[in-house]
């Protein structure tokens, strides 16, 4: 059953992951040997919207709803535009740039969930 | 597992912590910059946290970043230390020798600089994400 809010309510739970990933990065920027990553978000979102049944492939699998395709998006290594003695490639600027790309991207999805949510209230009530 | 977005909070949270925690050790370096011990043992000796990424001890989800970074470990410099004639100090050992601690206060300060950077920068992400929790619940007020 796809969600009545459509892909952005699965773009929220992408942004949401993506959010915790963003600031593992932020908050590792001086471990050494640590890797800054990500995940291709626009490759994540056609994959998580183009699945509507979700196959239980493994038996710890649990049935519901997008998250835990969610969770399996690859995740990937950031190209680091400069070396560091400590092995770390967190750079703080692209983290920052991308931290606040996607909190915009999840405010806007938030946006298009709440006009569908009041959409649907205006047609229960019968404005 | 996903990451929901309180929990991102905890992560930032550990930062914060972990940078608090390296401005200590660095407050505590400078305030021993200049001393002087009786032997190599007994002197003072620079502390370095050690951090490393806070990841799930889970075995099906084993290594997989799970958000945070923790101070391991707090160690101390092992480089053998450097030391003055000084035959009047109380402290000299047999041969007047006084071992001089291995603080380098220039290393320090930009350590201290460093730290507070990256607390200022995790105090920022966590606003932010505060801000889209709050909006999050806001939404449902219809």
């Amino acid at each position: 059953m796809t969600s009545i809010f459509g892909l952005a309510e699965k773009a929220l739970t992408l942004c949401e992951h993506r959010a915790g990933i963003l600031s593992n990065n932020v908050a590792n920027a001086s471990t050494p040997n640590y890797k800054a990553r990500d995940i291709d978000f626009k490759q994540a979102l056609t994959q998580v919207s183009s699945s509507h049944r979700l196959v239980a492939t493994q038996p710890g699998h649990v049935q519901f709803a997008a998250q835990n395709q969610v969770a399996q998006q690859p995740l990937k290594y950031r190209v680091p535009s400069q070396h560091r003695m400590d092995k770390n490639t967190v750079d703080e600027e692209i983290e920052r740039k991308n931290f606040m790309e996607n909190t915009v991207n999840y405010q806007a999805n938030l946006t298009f969930v709440k006009a569908q949510y009041s959409q649907l209230m205006k047609a229960i009530r019968g404005d | 597992m996903t990451i929901g977005l309180h929990q991102v909070l905890g992560t930032l949270a550990s930062s914060l912590s972990a940078e608090s925690l390296r401005l200590n050790v660095t407050a505590s370096n400078l305030a021993n910059a200049g001393n002087v011990g009786a032997s190599e043992a007994s002197t003072y000796r620079a502390k370095h946290p050690v951090f490393s990424e806070l990841t799930q001890n889970a075995p099906k989800y084993a290594n997989q970043p799970i958000g945070g970074v923790q101070v391991s470990d707090i160690i101390n410099g092992d480089k053998p230390l450097e030391w003055r004639l000084e035959p009047n100090n109380p402290l000299a050992d047999e041969n007047g020798r006084v071992y001089i601690t291995d603080v380098n206060p220039m290393e320090e300060m930009m350590d201290m600089i460093a730290a507070a950077r990256e607390y200022q920068s995790g105090v920022e992400s966590m606003s932010s994400i505060k801000n889209l929790i709050l909006q999050t619940i806001q939404a449902m007020d219809r």
